[in-house]
């Protein structure tokens, strides 16, 4: 990225101009993370992302001079929604409608309904747990950056993801059953984010 | 990678959308409410100060405010006890 290269010192008007560059660039992705993070609810994705962004422009200078500025927001991102997510408290998990059949082959009408019933209970686990789902298969992180970003253990990262899967099996039903062999079978859904 | 991890991930893939329309436009408008907000505090602790300092003098030349005893048994007073 030609913006905030390492150890440069830019002016304000420099570092409004690459905000803006960077906000161009980034923010249709950004804006589907904090979808996804806050359950897809579109208002609420909104606005954390405008607030995240807007604390970003602050301090810009000083998120430009660490390179990439981008896992920064992510990061500031995802913590964002995780003290939403407390301060907002859980709230009671809501059964959902059944999905009838599983996805037939080829058919693109119940791949959409079985992405959409997958999306719908990801809304429905812990902020923590979500987070770590996004991090790994919507920004493709590795368990260690993911780790990085929550500023957790590795192995945390590792059973998070495990007790969100066999949560997202639970609750998405039959269509996402469990699979031999992928040994996230652990947990009972009963997790805490801490 | 199980199945259902292949899905998940087809799914967000899937759930991308375009930002709100005029994103830059309402962060520059956040920005500005953040700067004026910090401006009225300010204000408002210049206000302020010049009253309160009157105040800490004369608490400061009496001596320090007489402190009411604490009832037994660590309880609030009768009159402050929630009903």
């Amino acid at each position: 990225m030609s913006v905030g290269d390492q150890g440069d010192v830019i002016g304000a008007e420099d570092a409004a101009a690459s905000f803006e560059y960077f906000v161009d660039g980034s923010s249709a992705r950004l804006f589907t993370m904090a979808l996804l993070l806050t359950g897809r609810q579109r208002v609420e994705a909104e606005d954390l992302l405008q607030g995240v962004l807007e604390r970003a422009y602050r301090r810009w200078r000083r998120i430009c001079q660490n390179g990439d500025p981008e896992p920064y927001v992510r990061q500031m991102l995802v913590n964002a929604s995780v003290d939403r997510w407390r301060l907002l408290r859980r709230r009671p998990e809501e059964p959902l409608p059944a999905a009838g059949a599983g996805p037939a082959a080829g058919d693109q009408a119940s791949e959409i309904a079985d992405r959409d019933l997958l999306l719908r209970a990801l809304a429905l686990l812990p902020a923590g747990q979500r987070a770590v789902l996004v991090l790994r298969y919507f920004n493709d992180l590795s368990e260690a950056q993911t780790a990085a970003t929550l500023g957790c253990s590795v192995g945390s990262v590792k059973s998070q993801a495990s007790r969100a899967l066999a949560r997202l099996r639970v609750i998405a039903g039959p269509a996402a059953g469990p699979e031999p062999g992928s040994g996230a079978g652990r947990g009972d859904g009963a997790v805490r984010h801490e | 990678m199980s199945d259902l991890e292949r899905r998940l991930r087809a799914a967000m893939i899937a759930a991308a959308e375009q930002p709100p329309a005029g994103l830059m436009q309402a962060i520059r408008r956040r920005h500005r409410r953040h700067i004026r907000r910090g401006g009225t505090a300010i204000a408002t602790a210049a206000t302020a100060a010049p009253h309160a300092a009157p105040t800490r003098q004369w608490r400061t030349r009496c001596g320090p405010a007489m402190r009411r005893a604490a009832s037994p048994q660590g309880l609030p007073p009768r009159d402050r006890r929630p009903r």
